[in-house]
């Protein structure tokens, strides 16, 4: 009876150093992962403020680009574009929301 | 064995003495090694036209900075610095050697030039994230848009007006780094950003506009060149434009002549574009109606001791003809008939002698004498546009008045501020408020029609398929220094809105000393034209006779957005 409660108790010691060397290296695989990720956000983070940077000079150069000055003194003028004159304009009559819109020179 | 334990011992004493006994002093260590405090560079709030055209954006840049106790060698750091930025040495070298902990050596570098620096690894040299601010579209619209400083406060215009809306305050953070220096993120990262503000300018207006005010200073060698174009019915402006001008992209040469917004920091005579007060005044009070004949056939007038003539004598007018002809006898005439206080009084309820309200920095009043403290000549003076000075704004906010049916509008730039995730913060109202009648602005506007038409003074002004209302000044600039009217210095302005019957503009032209000729019907007159010409165009307003010319007429959405 007293051999059995012996192996009993050794076999919980045995046990119990087991989870506390699971459960120390849990921890530690726990905290590995965890800065394992914080490296992979810092970088996500490093590519998010390089995207934004370069997203932030695409909308300034093509704010740039598109400015009424740059369109008007460019070749564009000797290529067909041209900014409105109402000489050339034809008013058109919209009739209602969806129906297509029509034009006419004819007096009515 | 025991030597086994001794050492198993020793290391069990030294990890309990980290994580134990001496725990707070290693952390703190660790903690000053690990630890630092950034600060999240401030996106400053993007500026766009009416139409979500970006006026004024950020770009994302690098400065660098020194800590001058670090630095090993100040001479070789200096050479380096000086090469990869294209600087002077010396004036590097004068950055490495101060007494301070924290020096700049250059702001806002490119990003090229910023990865080289940052390559180097130079002991005591650092860099940090700043923003700056880019105005892509140059020197349009840069009275009204302004500029900001090194640091991004704003300093002028909309950048200073509403600084408080467009930067934010800064925000600081903790990042955690390894020893190789590589971060460990806190997950914490986001862009701090102002308010966007969205403006009333219409980009292609103020390009229509500033192409044809540099044509009109080039034309006339003046000194100057002012020119405001407003909604009539709400105040808004739509273009605002002075020449001399400068680029706040560029301020390094810039002359503080060239920052002056003069639509609102200079006044001037306005001689006869004046006379819509008087002949407001003179309807509404009831005391002429425009067949009212007023003779003005000796060609002059006396008003306390002073005679006031017209160019060429006219003979015996309507009204209606006083103010097509411009005859200063006969306006002078209708304002001793309302009297001075009358007289007075309209003065004020157009908003002459106070500022407009305009949510810019640095307006001013105008130059109006309570009527009390008038000289006897100054009934006939004011009149015609003479002993007051105004701003290209108050008078182009009086023509609006004639325009949008009696209201007095209150002119704005911004049209609304939006949070950085878009929601609406804050929207402009500048709806005016009643101060004349509708049936006397309506006769009123049939007689202005009338001025850019056969036998008026600005037929100059007529734009093609759209009847203008309007009115032509020209006034003599006041010689500071004889205390007389110069000869040879004058002011030709023209103001007026378009189509007459259906505003969409109301506009100021004011060419200062123009050379060559200096009526304004002559000199601002077709600069009024052109630009209201090609607004109409841009903005789709068909003609007044486009039914008469057989074409099926139209009409797109009212509204410019």
């Amino acid at each position: 009876m007293r051999s059995t409660n012996n192996r009993t108790v050794s076999a919980l010691k045995a046990l119990s150093l087991f989870i506390i060397v699971i459960m120390v290296f849990s921890v530690v695989w726990l905290r590995t992962s965890v800065t394992r990720i914080e490296y992979k956000l810092s970088d996500l983070e490093r590519q998010k403020i390089e995207a934004l940077r370069v997203q932030k000079a695409m909308v300034a150069q093509k704010a740039g680009l598109i400015t009424l000055t740059r369109v008007d003194r460019s070749d564009l003028a000797g290529h067909g574009f041209s900014f409105p004159e109402r000489k050339k304009v034809v008013y058109v009559k919209g009739i209602g929301e969806a129906t297509p819109a029509k034009v006419s020179y004819n007096t009515q | 064995m025991a030597l086994l334990t001794v050492g198993f011992l020793s290391v069990f004493y030294r990890l309990a003495d980290i994580m134990l006994i001496d725990h707070d002093w290693y952390l703190q260590k660790a903690r000053g090694q690990q630890v630092r405090k950034e600060i999240n560079p401030v996106k400053r709030g993007t500026i766009y036209d009416r139409r979500g055209r970006e006026l004024a954006v950020n770009l994302e840049t690098e400065s660098i900075f020194c800590n001058p106790a670090e630095i090993s060698s100040a001479d070789e750091t200096a050479r380096v610095l000086a090469s990869a930025i294209n600087s002077d040495e010396k004036a590097v070298y004068a950055k490495l050697v101060t007494n301070k902990r924290f020096s700049w050596i250059e702001r806002k570098m490119e990003t090229m030039q910023a990865r080289q620096i940052r390559d180097m690894k130079i002991k005591g040299v650092g860099l940090v994230r700043e923003m700056k601010r880019i105005y892509p579209k140059g020197a349009l619209a840069s009275h009204v848009i302004g500029f900001v400083n090194l640091d991004n406060k704003g300093m002028e215009g909309v950048e200073s007006g509403y600084d408080k809306y467009l930067s934010s305050k800064e925000e600081s953070k903790f990042v955690t780094r390894d020893a190789k220096g590589n971060y460990l993120s806190t997950g914490a990262n986001r862009e701090i950003s102002g308010n966007n503000v969205v403006l009333t300018i219409d980009e292609g207006l103020q390009y229509i506009l500033e192409k044809n005010l540099d044509a009109a200073m080039n034309k006339w060698k003046a000194a100057s060149v002012t020119a405001v174009m407003m909604d009539p019915h709400t105040g808004e402006i739509l273009a605002l434009a002075n020449r001399p001008t400068f680029n706040p992209s560029d301020l390094s040469h810039v002359d503080p002549n060239e920052v002056r917004n003069r639509a609102i920091t200079d006044c001037f005579e306005p001689g006869s574009t004046f006379k819509v007060v008087v002949g407001i005044a003179a309807l509404e009070e009831k005391k002429v109606t425009p067949s009212t004949r007023i003779d003005c056939s000796a060609g002059t007038v006396e008003v306390g001791g002073r005679r006031i003539k017209d160019d060429h004598k006219h003979g015996v007018l309507t009204f209606h003809e006083v103010i097509q002809k411009s005859s200063n006898v006969g306006s002078v005439k209708a304002a001793l008939m309302l009297g001075k206080d009358k007289f007075y009084e309209y003065i004020r309820k157009f908003g002459f002698g106070e500022k407009t309200g305009i949510d810019l920095r640095g307006e001013i009043s105008g130059l109006l004498r309570s009527s009390d403290r008038w000289s006897g000549m100054s009934i006939g003076a004011i009149a015609i546009g003479q002993e007051i000075a105004v701003t290209p704004l108050q008078i182009v906010r009086a023509y609006a008045v004639v325009a949008n049916g009696g209201y007095l509008v209150t002119p704005h730039v911004v049209k609304e501020i939006r949070d950085p995730y878009g929601a609406v913060i804050m929207k402009a109202d500048g709806r005016g408020r009643r101060i004349i009648s509708a049936e006397t602005v309506a006769t009123f506007r049939e007689i202005l029609k009338t001025v850019t038409e056969q036998g008026g003074t600005a037929k100059q002004a007529a734009v093609a398929g759209n009847s203008v209302a309007g009115k032509t000044g020209t006034a003599q600039i006041f010689d500071q220094k004889t205390k007389r009217y110069s000869k040879t210095r004058y002011i030709g302005s023209f103001v007026g809105f378009v189509p007459a019957d259906n505003p969409r503009l109301a506009m100021v032209v004011v060419i200062k000393e123009p050379r060559g000729a200096i009526y304004g019907g002559v000199v601002a007159g077709p600069v009024f034209k052109d630009i209201a010409d090609q607004a109409l165009s841009y903005l789709k307003v068909p003609m007044d006779n486009v039914s008469e010319k057989g074409m099926v007429v139209m009409a797109e959405k009212e509204g410019y957005n």
